[in-house]
């Protein structure tokens, strides 16, 4: 007896949704699981078979992505923080809301941008050290420059390199909040909201 | 697909909203009213109800149905009924602009 009700197709539905929506607070997820249950309910009354009423809902992954998509987006409308942001922006495009090369491509940019510049900074400020250390301990030496001219070089390329490193740590976290204030101004204009 | 998606959803939310300016409706009401005059995917109204309500066009409250478990119910609030006349207004513009494209593109 107790296996039937298991099986029956308002259980099934019903389960598998609450599975989908498991990261979705217990209260909003019951008040949701409510919504359903009550509409299957109201057309069994009618007279509709309870496989047709629930084969009309539609797809439960469907229904529980958009549920997510607007949970997170919500959240991200009452806390801006990046990660509410980013998740926000990744569950609409999962609903088709965005076109991906217009919210990656930008933000590709900037990464790659970074990273060049990440590279050439740590080159700068490590291969000076190398050289250094050659000329120390191989006892190194380079034509037609002295060792205080060698050194010379290799103190200023090092500063370059620090500088540049410490430049782009800061440019990084510029760049960061740009992208996210991007992010968040797609968001507010797809998805509506302040 | 951008617009397409929006569209639908804009649409949907208009209907509901009007439906709703007549008299307060339950949510199984509203999907019936609505599926029988266009097909949707059923369950995907909830989720619009859930979301106007929580910007505030509706309030929702729980009565007891004849014989059956008690049902939400939607109302409109101040700003729900404005709108919903907003929507309708838009819907109205564009039907009008998209008939005379079809007119004047008949024509041709």
């Amino acid at each position: 007896m107790n296996r039937e009700v298991q099986d029956s197709p308002r259980a099934q539905f019903l389960k598998e949704l609450a599975h989908l929506l498991q990261r979705l607070p217990e209260d909003e997820r019951q008040d949701i699981l409510f919504d359903y249950e009550g509409h299957v309910e109201a057309a069994v009354s009618e007279g509709r078979s309870e496989e047709e009423a629930v084969a009309s809902l539609g797809s439960p992954r469907q229904i529980a992505r958009e549920l997510m998509a607007d949970y997170y987006v919500e959240r991200a409308k009452s806390t801006r923080s990046s990660g509410n942001i980013i998740r926000a922006i990744f569950a609409s495009i999962g609903l088709g809301f965005f076109n991906l090369v217009i919210i990656l491509g930008p933000t590709v940019a900037v990464l790659v941008v970074l990273l060049s510049l990440l590279a050439t900074a740590v080159c700068l400020a490590v291969v000076p050290v190398i050289v250094f250390l050659a000329m120390l301990f191989q006892h190194a030496t380079y034509h037609g420059v002295t060792p205080g001219e060698a050194l010379l070089t290799l103190v200023t390329v090092e500063g370059v390199g620090l500088l540049l490193l410490a430049g782009t740590l800061a440019l990084g976290k510029l760049l960061r909040m740009a992208v996210v204030r991007y992010l968040a101004f797609n968001l507010r204009i797809i998805r509506g909201g302040k | 697909m951008l617009v397409n998606v929006q569209f639908k959803k804009g649409v949907l939310e208009m209907c509901v909203l009007v439906l709703a300016t007549v008299r307060d409706r339950y949510g199984y009401e509203l999907v019936h009213e609505i599926s029988t005059k266009f097909a949707i995917a059923e369950g995907t109204i909830y989720p619009i109800l859930r979301r106007l309500t929580k910007d505030g066009y509706f309030t929702t409250y729980l009565r007891e149905s004849p014989g059956g478990p008690p049902r939400k119910y939607y109302r409109l609030t101040d700003i729900g009924r404005r709108y919903a006349v907003e929507l309708v207004h838009e819907w109205k513009d564009f039907q009008h602009g998209v008939n005379q494209i079809l007119e004047e593109g008949g024509t041709e």
